[in-house]
């Protein structure tokens, strides 16, 4: 099985896993989920496979 | 409020648990379908319990402004119904399931601690009396929410029959503990043995704060539950999640041994040191049987 990180970048800079995830679909589908919210406009989310932000 | 933490859904509704047992050819993991009638009994008692989680608020409000004093009125009726631990924070968006919408202002988690002398007793015994505290979490909320509500104000149970917040977080905000590195939030009396029983609602209450007491630090030197983990599925490096240290469980790796077999796996929680303070004897009787076994050994006795 994929083994997928999602991280989130605040505005600020700051870095908070959101969790790991099984597959590249239910990450995407967790990302499109987190950036229709208006409170996360400013973040960006990173799907990949290491623990850390590359 | 809108929720902004995924959910990992539970039983056969986790894609990842579905897909382990489908490659097995089964309809369903066996550690569900092997349940024994007791614990079926506790499984449905939270699902009879589902309708009640929220209802009609009386209209006759009582006074809601001593906060300070209304939040001890509502621990010592949280303790009267059989709760172990009660807290209160205000309620935030990362306490909530993504894309749930919970209209409440506050949360109280009311939790029960499990009998750890269990452990002893081996795998069967541990679950039986995870699923009776989960069974008596239900009641208690679901009670304290309708309390509530005769109050006048609007309150919704949250338990394994229904629920739309996260008890993690509130456990931590509330000050119960800190997140382990097994998974769990470690309290210092209870280690991680107990489950819980939520309560979102409008009533104004006073608020706790989080504790810190060193958990952190502490797993990152100890690693006695990596070290009976049978399926190696807790990991030695952390993330970070809203500025928490927080280390991942592999469930592709711990599922095969707490859901594709039988027997359930409660090894992480159980052998942890936390757990010493309020049992110490058992505690070193149980590491010794774990000794005995082998650590790593997916059985508890
Ligand atoms: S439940 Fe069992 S297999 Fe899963 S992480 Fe804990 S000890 Fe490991
Ligand atoms: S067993 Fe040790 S490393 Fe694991 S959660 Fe408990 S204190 Fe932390």
């Amino acid at each position: 099985m994929e083994k997928l990180y999602i991280h989130e970048i605040r505005p600020d800079g700051e870095i908070s896993t959101v969790g790991l995830f099984y597959s590249r679909e239910e990450a995407e589908k967790i990302v499109a989920q987190l950036q229709s919210l208006p409170e996360k406009s400013g973040c960006r989310y990173e799907i990949v496979e290491e623990e850390t932000v590359r | 409020m809108r929720g902004t933490t995924p959910r990992r859904e539970q039983g056969m509704a986790d894609p990842v648990l579905a897909s382990m047992v489908h490659a097995m050819g089964l309809e369903s993991a066996p550690h569900y379908s092997a349940a024994k009638p007791g614990i079926q009994a506790y499984r449905n008692r939270w699902a009879e319990l589902a309708k009640f989680r929220d209802g009609p608020v009386n209209p006759q409000r009582i006074e809601g402004n001593d906060p300070a004093g209304m939040a001890r009125q509502i621990k010592a009726k949280a303790m009267e119904l059989g709760a172990d631990l009660v807290g209160i924070c205000r309620l935030q968006p990362h306490m909530i399931d993504l894309g749930k919408d919970v209209p409440h202002e506050f949360a109280i988690a009311a939790c029960v601690a499990e009998d750890y002398e269990k452990v002893l007793l081996g795998a069967d015994a541990v679950e039986e009396e995870a699923m009776r505290v989960y069974a008596k979490c239900a009641e208690i909320a679901t009670d304290l929410a309708a309390h509530i509500r005769s109050c006048g104000y609007p309150a919704r149970a949250h338990h394994n029959g229904g629920r739309e917040v996260q008890a993690i977080p509130i456990f931590y905000q509330v000050g119960f503990g800190e997140l382990g590195r097994h998974g769990s939030l470690i309290h210092e009396k209870y280690g991680s043995s107990f489950r819980p029983g939520i309560v979102t609602t409008d009533l104004p209450l006073a608020e706790d704060r989080p504790r810190e007491f060193g958990v952190q630090d502490f797993c990152l030197n100890c690693n006695v539950c990596r070290l009976n983990c049978p399926g190696d599925a807790i990991p030695d490096d952390y993330v970070r999640t809203h500025g928490i240290k927080r280390w991942l469980i592999d469930l592709e790796k711990c599922y095969p041994y707490s859901r594709l077999r039988e027997e359930y796996c409660h090894l992480c929680v159980d052998v942890c040191p936390y757990n010493v303070k309020s049992h110490p004897d058992t505690f070193r009787a149980f590491l010794k049987q774990r000794k005995k076994v082998g650590y790593k050994t997916p059985q508890s006795r």
